[in-house]
């Protein structure tokens, strides 16, 4: 697919305003996957998170004419993304659950993940963390997703957000040292 | 055994993320070569790194993602709710009429008033009435009184909508 500049971008935006509904969908397949893998982030389960992701779209859809251009597009989506796959959360009463966790629930996705026995472990670790660094640690892992992108998803300060992406992986570094500790005293 | 400082932590992370300058990023590579701790150290943090590269990539959804968008752009509702901004509005109004009431009965203005209302006086034909109907007196004041409890109730609810849950769910999210 063909890169989209900005500018680019807010032609699209200008011809979708002006009643060019078709050209939405050049948008929606570039933030698709993004879109999508924010709401996975947050709901944990796949049906779930391409509703809560279309919703999103539609949602932007509509409210297109307010998207001032001050920030980029991507983050004003994202943060639509962000705030709708938050209220699907909410309805559903899901309980959050790392991605980590179910590759250990799940052995057939571990293949890899058992060739170190490190990563195994960090996926352990990952599960003492709490929801809230948990998921700025993802985010932030996402391919491209910058900290000012992560703190206006989350609508924290970049700080804020730097610091608890930090301390986040210094917890999970010690855990590992805990259990590499601990698996060396069971040996 | 040397003790890796936060400030140590914050350096390596910052190295693995490639947000360094380049001469700060020598100068932490020196110090790598000199220490075991900060070489063990660094080993732990990119264990970690290497693990949230690795988890965190891009999901693609369904194949029919963009058409399911485009074909259900027309079922969206916009929201019924009234903005912060109005309801702040008529929750002043209807404290400030809550007052305004509150002070005229408290003034007695409405004490000596009372209207008499005869159910004979409506304008029903006479042969369907046999017995001749009560007469009741209305009090102002007690109508007044429920008035005002409804209208309290309603600038509760209004308080609730319009300023209480949003600046909750605004504090969830923000500790999400």
């Amino acid at each position: 697919m063909a890169v989209i500049t900005t500018e680019e971008e807010y032609l699209i935006i200008d011809q979708i305003l002006a009643g060019d509904r078709q050209g939405y969908a050049e948008l929606v397949n570039k933030y698709k996957s993004y879109a999508f893998t924010i709401a996975f982030k947050i709901l944990d389960n796949k049906p779930e998170a391409e509703e809560a992701a279309q919703d999103a779209f539609i949602k932007a859809f509509h409210y297109l004419k307010s998207f001032n251009r001050q920030a980029k597009f991507s983050t004003w989506l994202y943060r639509i993304v962000f705030n709708t796959a938050i209220s699907y959360k909410r309805r559903s009463h899901h309980q959050f659950q790392s991605i980590e966790n179910s590759i250990i629930q799940h052995p057939q996705e571990t293949d890899n993940l058992e060739k170190d026995d490190k990563q195994v472990f960090v996926a352990q670790a990952m599960n003492k963390l709490n929801d809230a660094d948990k998921l700025a640690i993802q985010l932030y892992y996402i391919k491209e997703f910058s900290l000012d992108e992560v703190a206006e998803m989350l609508s924290q300060n970049i700080n804020t957000v730097k610091v608890r992406v930090h301390r986040a992986r210094q917890r999970l570094a010690d855990e590992l040292k805990k259990i590499l500790k601990e698996e060396a005293l069971t040996l | 055994m040397e003790k890796i400082s936060i400030a140590n932590d914050d350096s390596l992370l910052s190295y693995l993320d490639g947000t360094l300058e380049a001469r700060e990023s020598k100068r932490i590579e020196e110090q790598i070569q000199q220490s075991v701790e900060l070489k063990r150290r660094l080993e732990e943090l990119r264990a970690v790194h290497v693990f949230l590269q690795n988890k965190n990539v891009l999901l693609s959804p369904s194949r029919n993602f963009t058409q399911r968008v485009l074909g259900n752009l027309d079922s969206f509702k916009y929201p019924q709710t009234i903005s912060p901004k109005n309801g702040m509005l008529l929750l002043g109004g209807i404290v400030v009429a809550i007052g305004i009431t509150l002070s005229l009965i408290s003034s007695g203005s409405f004490d000596s008033v009372s209207t008499p209302l005869s159910l004979n006086d409506l304008p029903i034909k006479k042969e369907w009435i046999k017995n001749s109907l009560p007469a009741f007196s209305i009090n102002p004041k007690q109508v007044m009184k429920v008035i005002m409890i409804l209208a309290t109730g309603l600038a509760f609810v209004l308080l609730d909508r319009t300023i209480l849950r949003p600046m909750f769910a605004r504090r969830s999210k923000m500790q999400l």
